[in-house]
């Protein structure tokens, strides 16, 4: 293992060693101001990425830009902040729901293109995301459906229009969006649902490669909700994602990311999550609506269990429903790069173009 | 006197830009690798990480094999690829032949995650195999029988004097001939 390297390190490191010994400890001459200026500077540092952390977490929470909070607070007590972005009232409009750990900057690249498209959309941050609260002092464990009362609100609240309604989730917000669509509560606009590279119930159960990941991704979580938990968030370096955004959502998308909540409130939904799909059995109920599910081309070519899931979904639903796979993408670029993304706005497009005509 | 007052200053300097050096670090610890951005500004790696070994230890050896293949496409038996150099105490002051089990190793590191992949394919067009290739080549062309055109070698993993655990074939290549 070549640890011959150690022999000079150790040598190294003798007069550090000999200038702290007993023998060198009360001579006159000895000067310790370095290691107090160190300690000093060291406690400035703190100070400066704490101050740091605390200027983020105010324009995170407060900082809304174009978005609102919602006039009421949901069933669950939360406050909710979300985006309208109108086109034509009569026409559909496609409210999005994020996944995971997920900023509403990852959803700008789709987004932006079905308005240009015309279509109204609506984005909003799930509680404890953003500047979105959850109830004061709820201390409860998460629930899906608890996310899923929130997005009723939501929809009955925040989506006035009269036109067909589309729902748009990604990975776990597919979830979301498919409990939503249950035929004894769905909005009665609802007309269609389009998952993007979707969580489905029985994954920790059936996928070897979900199962396995169970425990990095949760020690992963865990890792950044302590560092950002610590103020460490400004050390965080800016990763390939945030760079492939539109460079105006970059600085919020960042700040999000940095901040602690986001990786507090994920914890803590990853926590609910897990042990509700670890206890599902059987199979996915029917869903009375047709769907769109598109593929991340990299999850199901290293996941042919992972394939048959997201068939699996797709057979839940009516026709004419289908599934597409968005060429070299990934589980994350199928929304962050610009040309998966528009790829995907496109499949929505032409979904949503079939249900209306 | 006024040497005094330089000696002074240049003390204070010296006591700051140690002091400061000692606040990175201690800021810089902190183990999830992507709480890493002082060292994207850091290019000589000059802050350093209090893990003894490395970041994330090593916990297997790498080995090469290869075989060579007549042009009737017959194979002969898998060899052992010899990199690692017999040690000996001078290697403590001199050692350059280190530099070849460090480089088959990280080339190895580097060609794992692209072969346990969602896309393996990919993995002969990866800068990593292309140098592991063009070095077997230059080692093996020199001494091999002409009637061999060419050559595939394997990649093997396995943990060392932990007896617990099996070697794995990580990755055959396919043919290559010398002449490429």
């Amino acid at each position: 293992m070549g640890l011959g390297r150690f022999v000079t390190s150790f040598v190294s490191m003798h007069p550090a060693v000999a200038y702290t010994s007993r023998a060198n400890a009360f001579r006159t001459d000895r000067d310790d101001r370095a290691l107090h200026l160190a300690a000093f500077a060291t406690v400035i540092g703190g100070a400066i990425l704490a101050a740091l952390a605390m200027a983020r977490r105010k324009r995170v929470r407060g900082d809304l830009g174009e978005f609102i909070l919602l006039e009421t607070p949901t069933r669950n007590g939360s406050i909710l902040a979300f985006r309208r972005r109108s086109a034509s009232p009569t026409g559909p409009t496609v409210v999005i729901e994020t996944g995971l750990l997920s900023t509403q900057a990852h959803f700008e690249w789709i987004a932006s293109r079905l308005h240009n498209a015309g279509v109204s959309v609506v984005q909003y941050y799930r509680a404890g995301y953003g500047p979105s609260r959850k109830q004061q002092n709820d201390a409860s464990e998460y629930s899906i459906d608890s996310s899923v009362r929130d997005l009723e609100d939501l929809v009955a609240s925040g989506c006035p229009d009269p036109g067909k309604l589309f729902l748009v989730g990604h990975s776990f917000g597919s979830e979301i969006i498919r409990r939503y669509a249950a035929p004894d509560r769905a909005d009665p606009r609802l007309a269609g649902l389009i998952y993007i590279d979707p969580s489905h119930p029985a994954e920790l159960n059936h996928s070897d490669t979900q199962r396995s990941g169970i425990s990095k991704l949760t020690s992963g979580i865990q890792s950044f909700k302590v560092g950002t938990s610590f103020g460490l968030g400004s050390l965080l370096s800016r990763p390939a994602w945030i760079l492939a955004l539109p460079e105006p959502v970059q600085a919020r998308a960042y700040d999000e990311y940095a901040d602690a909540r986001l990786w507090q409130t994920g914890f803590r939904e990853w926590s609910g999550i897990r042990q509700e799909f670890q206890a599902f059995e059987g199979a996915v109920s029917s869903v009375p609506f047709p769907c769109l599910l598109a593929s991340a081309e990299q999850t199901v070519a290293a996941d042919q269990v992972q394939r048959d899931l997201h068939q699996d979904l797709v057979d839940a639903h009516q026709y004419p429903s289908r599934l597409t796979t968005i060429p070299k993408s990934n589980h994350d670029s199928i929304l962050t790069s610009r040309s998966h993304a528009h790829a995907v706005a496109e499949e929505i497009l032409r979904f949503m173009s079939e249900i209306t005509r | 006197m006024n040497r005094g007052i330089a000696g002074k200053v240049l003390d204070f300097v010296a006591c700051g830009v140690v002091a400061s050096y000692v606040a990175v670090t201690f800021w810089n610890q902190y183990p999830h690798h992507s709480f890493n951005r002082m060292r994207g500004a850091d290019p000589f790696s000059l802050i350093p990480n209090w893990r003894f070994f490395a970041p994330d230890p090593a916990g297997h050896d790498y080995h090469l094999f290869y075989r060579l293949v007549d042009q009737e496409g017959t194979a002969t038996s898998w060899h052992l690829l010899e990199i690692v150099a017999a040690r000996n105490p001078f290697q403590t002051l001199w050692f350059p032949g280190r530099r070849d089990e460090k480089a088959a190793f990280d080339l190895a590191s580097d060609l794992l995650p692209i072969i346990t992949g969602p896309m393996p394919d990919v993995a002969t067009t990866a800068p990593a195999f292309r140098l592991m290739a063009a070095s077997m080549r230059s080692r093996l062309s020199a001494d091999h029988p002409p009637r061999y055109p060419g050559f595939q070698f394997s990649l093997v993993r396995d943990s060392g004097f932990d007896q617990e655990s099996e070697p794995e074939v990580l990755f055959a290549s396919p043919f290559i001939t010398f002449g490429q």
